[in-house]
């Protein structure tokens, strides 16, 4: 009650900052040197049924996640642009770091040699170009909380043991939570180098990054992952108008992380351990409607169990009724391969078969305060259902 | 932006007369409105003979008054001529700086970003009796180069406006404002007739773009037939006002306002140059 209490406070207290603020803008004299600064707060209260679903890591129904994210962007000219995003909350994975994590999300070097969008080589630590969610995954892009199906839950195929799956580990769901991968996690913001532009009716890009699309936020550092197992990833668009935009994506790469050597049978490597996405995407959006959906298949080697195949989708909406007020929904289905221990009979992963339904709200109260609130029912295998309600504030 | 409709007044025949009252009772001097300060400046062209003040060389009478003021300088002059006086002046523009376009990701810009528009600002008289004009053409906000064309725009009440999509890629023109809330949602460039909407509010209407953040344009919505967009320089010129005291206000963001009283006096110019914020 007193800390609830004292977050009303602190919230009362800084939402008025959030006003028709900007961030800071500075520029040189002749418009070259151009800096801008940008702090935002993200203040999300989660219920969840445990085990929790997807990538929410609590130990306890209730979680609140703070998120203050800063943003800090240098640009010369229309040709070079240093972005740097970092963020501090209570995990990337909510709830996996109670005590709070501070991190560089992205911090990269953009060169545009011909000073458009039409060629852009970036290096550094930045978002995987894979499929349509990834350019909307922020608060203020996405009408929900939680990442669509494909990109938060969890396959029984484990990044940290070479071992994995096996007959204990994937009947241990809350230890299996910790270990596994989805297809892709997250925004992915790993570390690498891109090229990609955009010309009227298309987009390109491609990507070779230090971890695979599937792996974990802690492999995204390049002084965690050196790039010795490098993945790569592409993505090509077809947008015939504005209304409608088509997008095909594909990743390979090692999904086994270094730590994990250790336990790698005799003969085996890290490479034989590869994780490889495909992933088909389409938007049609007018006037206040917007329907997305996306379809990814996956399969990740494993010396256990040999190939286990995944295959996901999500089909989602959102109509604005009116400049304040939108509402969204999602569906989404997923189904993981049963697989085999050594010759045994099929022993079935933790969620062979998952729907999501998820319906959210979303108020705009002014250009830089949001409140989006949503729930969730995982089905299937699975029985679980999820709440979060989310306050946005940009100063 | 580009403004197809009026911003020039009405005849003056449609103005009326407001006699000047406004004296500080200790010391007979006029009160200036500035919304920060509110202190008691003498105008210089006051204290003299109307005749040998219109025939001052403005530059003497702008130094002169600036001695007298560190705030607004007003020089009155001969105007252009007719029943009604004018407003010349300058309104001093900072480096209004628009964020960085960002385009992190590919899908959203399929061009080139344009240079933002040099920021201006809106001017505009109020007064007792002055009101929009009740007929005028549509003004017109293009998004072209991933920028609103021009960053502001000033307007009458019960204005209508248009938002022509120039780009290829969707725009998604909207405003939380308190005198305008409005999202037009996506519109297709090739999309006509472009949206339209009506004004009916003074205020400033801040437009922004869900999908290109960078993107950031204002009209201002005013309750009077004289208004204007000062040059990027900061000059304007408010010609066609009738005889009497009024309020002249400036808008150059939300940080840079002027709110000044101004007395206009028949075939005179009144040379106003605001301050530095």
């Amino acid at each position: 009650m007193k800390n609830s209490a004292l977050v009303f406070f602190i919230i009362a207290a800084i939402a008025p900052l959030a006003g028709a603020q900007n961030g800071i803008q500075l520029a040189s004299p002749d418009g070259f040197w151009r800096m801008g600064f940008r702090p935002s707060l993200e203040l999300t209260y989660w219920h969840a049924d445990t085990p929790t679903p997807g990538l929410l890591k609590l130990d306890a129904p209730d979680f609140f996640q703070p998120r203050l994210s800063l943003r800090f962007d240098v640009a010369a000219g229309d040709e070079w642009l240093v972005h740097v995003l970092t963020r501090w909350d209570r995990g990337f994975e909510v709830g996996l770091r109670e005590d709070g994590d501070f991190r560089v999300d992205e911090a990269f070097l953009r060169w545009r040699p011909f000073g458009d969008g039409k060629l852009n080589v970036r290096i550094g630590k930045f978002a995987t170009c894979f499929g349509n969610w990834v350019p909307r995954h922020e608060f203020w892009d996405d009408p929900f909380l939680m990442p669509p199906l494909p990109y938060d839950n969890l396959l029984a195929v484990s990044d940290r043991s070479a071992a994995n799956p096996s007959a204990g580990t994937i009947a241990t769901r809350t230890t299996g939570k910790r270990i596994w991968v989805p297809m892709v996690w997250g925004a992915n913001y790993s570390t690498g180098v891109s090229l990609s532009g955009s010309s009227e009716h298309w987009d390109y890009a491609a990507e070779i990054k230090n971890a695979s699309v599937a792996s974990r936020p802690d492999s995204w550092s390049p002084w965690e992952e050196n790039g010795s197992h490098p993945s790569v990833t592409a993505r090509v668009g077809y947008r015939p108008d504005a209304a409608w935009a088509f997008g095909l994506s594909a990743s390979h790469g090692t999904y086994l992380r270094h730590d994990a050597e250790s336990t790698l049978a005799a003969g085996a490597e890290r490479s034989d351990f590869t994780h490889t996405v495909l992933g088909a995407d389409a938007r049609w959006s007018h006037h206040q409607f917007q329907v997305l959906g996306e379809v990814l298949a996956s399969r990740s080697h494993t010396t256990g169990a040999g190939d286990l195949d995944a295959l996901a989708y999500y089909l989602e909406g959102r109509w604005k009724l009116n400049s304040t007020v939108f509402i969204a929904g999602r569906w989404a289905q997923g189904w993981n391969d049963d697989f085999f221990l050594d010759g045994a009979a099929t022993v079935r992963g933790f969620t062979r078969e998952i729907w999501r339904a998820t319906a959210a709200v979303g108020f705009r109260v002014t250009e830089n305060v949001l409140v989006k609130t949503e729930y969730s029912y995982n089905g299937g295998d699975a029985n679980e259902n999820a709440f979060a309600v989310g306050l946005g504030l940009r100063f | 932006m580009r403004l197809h409709g009026r911003s020039h007044p009405r005849s003056s025949g449609e103005l009326r007369y407001f006699p000047v009252s406004r004296r500080h009772p200790g010391t007979g001097l006029e009160k200036s409105d500035h919304t920060h300060g509110g202190d008691f400046r003498v105008r210089l062209c006051d204290l003299l003979p109307r005749r040998f003040a219109a025939t001052l060389k403005p530059s003497l009478l702008l130094h002169l008054t600036g001695l007298l003021s560190l705030g607004a300088t007003m020089i009155h002059a001969p105007a252009f001529g007719g029943e009604t006086g004018a407003i010349r002046g300058r309104v001093p523009l900072g480096g209004a700086v628009v964020p960085i376009a960002l385009d992190k990701y590919t899908g959203k810009i399929s061009g080139r970003v344009a240079t933002p528009a040099r920021p201006v600002a809106g001017v505009w008289l109020e007064g007792p009796g002055l009101h929009a004009p009740t007929v005028m053409k549509t003004a017109t906000v293009e998004q072209k180069g991933y920028q609103f064309a021009s960053g502001l725009l000033v307007v009458a009440v019960g204005a209508q406006v248009a938002f022509p999509n120039l780009d290829p890629d969707y725009h998604n023109v909207f405003s939380l404002s308190k005198a305008k809330r409005f999202d037009l949602g996506r519109y297709k460039p090739d999309e006509r007739p472009a949206p339209v909407l009506t004004f009916d509010k003074p205020g400033v209407v801040r437009l922004l773009c869900e999908i290109h953040e960078h993107m950031r344009g204002t009209i201002i919505v005013v309750d009077s037939p004289h208004f204007t967009r000062t040059a990027e320089d900061g000059s304007f010129t408010l010609p066609g006002i009738a005889p009497g005291t009024y309020t002249l206000k400036a808008w150059a963001d939300e940080r840079r306002t002027w709110e000044q009283t101004v007395t206009i006096r028949r075939s005179q110019t009144l040379e106003v140059n605001l301050p530095a914020r």
